[in-house]
């Protein structure tokens, strides 16, 4: 099956998935993920390299080499390019996630740590997620507020069902 | 002469270069690394020592103020110390300790103080992250930035 078919494919899914009361049952994600597999890699498609949204994150990850280089106080390195492009692959990954689950997509605060990871943080309501991208890894934290308290949970980041349960609930009332 | 001690109920400024902000629900939000620093001591300054105002704390019009009490810095009891299977070895014990010293944009500056963690060791990345977590869950914007040259 080429790229085409296999797009025509992911369509014609799509469709019947949003339109279809029972469709949540009838096509499990991770079902639907192995039927077209070519949709959940983490290259840059054609249409992603047109993709507004896809090319703003990435100019901003573009500009980390150079985070904190002419701040006097700023003593640590900057991400280097291997956890730069593994960070263009994850948050390429979730865009995709939110737009398979029908869900806004919603800018992140991108910054860098002095131990030189990539940060993506995202806030809606009481919730946040932060996510913390090195070149051997990408970790995840979600906290919300119940009552007066903070609650946080280490969630799953690296596969595709991971990065649309947790799109659901950035993105979820 | 007695010790100089950061009171429970002082009020601390934390300076916060723009990139790590964001404007979002109608309010300005710190990024966790608003907080972060090499020493993992964030610098902060005491308002009482600078007139209880937030302005000698900016360096650039684009930078933002944000406040903090001390009194909430301290009852962080989140940051812990683990062992690599998870299981926790203790907390650490978060306090602000008074460190008057020169900084390049406002030379000698009385007011300088570090939020520190006891015992004062290299914290592993969760630890350390889930500091910076909380002091930016913790931070409200004092002084909103002014101007942000893109």
């Amino acid at each position: 099956m080429d790229q085409f078919q296999l797009q025509r494919a992911y369509y014609l899914l799509r469709d019947v998935y949003f339109t279809s009361v029972a469709g949540y049952q009838m096509f499990s994600l991770p079902t639907r993920f192995e039927i077209i597999p070519s949709l959940i890699q983490t290259k840059v498609s054609s249409q992603d390299e047109t993709d507004p949204v896809l090319t703003d994150l990435f100019s901003k990850l573009d500009t980390l080499p150079n985070w904190g280089k002419d701040w006097p106080e700023h003593r640590s390195a900057a991400p280097d390019q291997a956890t730069i492009e593994r960070a263009r692959e994850w948050i390429l990954g979730l865009y995709h996630a939110a737009k398979i689950i029908g869900a806004d997509w919603i800018d992140p605060l991108i910054t860098a740590s002095e131990e030189s990871e990539v940060t993506f943080e995202w806030w809606r309501g009481e919730k946040k997620l932060t996510v913390y991208v090195t070149k051997d890894d990408v970790e995840a934290r979600k906290r919300w507020r119940e009552g007066a308290n903070l609650q946080r949970e280490e969630v799953e980041a690296n596969t595709p069902a991971a990065l649309q349960t947790l799109w659901a609930w950035v993105a979820g009332d | 002469m007695p010790e100089d001690r950061v009171e429970d109920e002082e009020v601390l400024y934390r300076r916060v270069r723009h990139e790590y902000l964001v404007f979002i629900e109608g309010e300005w939000k710190c990024g966790e690394n608003a907080f972060g620093d090499p020493d993992q001591q964030p610098s902060v300054d005491r308002a009482k020592l600078q007139g209880d105002s937030p302005h000698p704390t900016r360096a650039e019009p684009s930078d933002g103020i944000a406040r903090l009490v001390a009194t909430k810095v301290r009852a962080i009891q989140t940051v812990v110390k683990r062992r690599p299977s998870g299981v926790q070895e203790y907390p650490y014990r978060i306090d602000i300790k008074p460190d008057p010293t020169e900084q390049a944009h406002r030379g000698f500056n009385p007011a300088h103080a570090r939020i520190y963690a006891t015992p004062e060791e290299k914290m592993g990345s969760k630890a350390w992250r889930m500091l910076k977590d909380e002091l930016s869950a913790m931070a409200i914007m004092e002084l909103p930035p002014e101007k942000v040259d893109t």
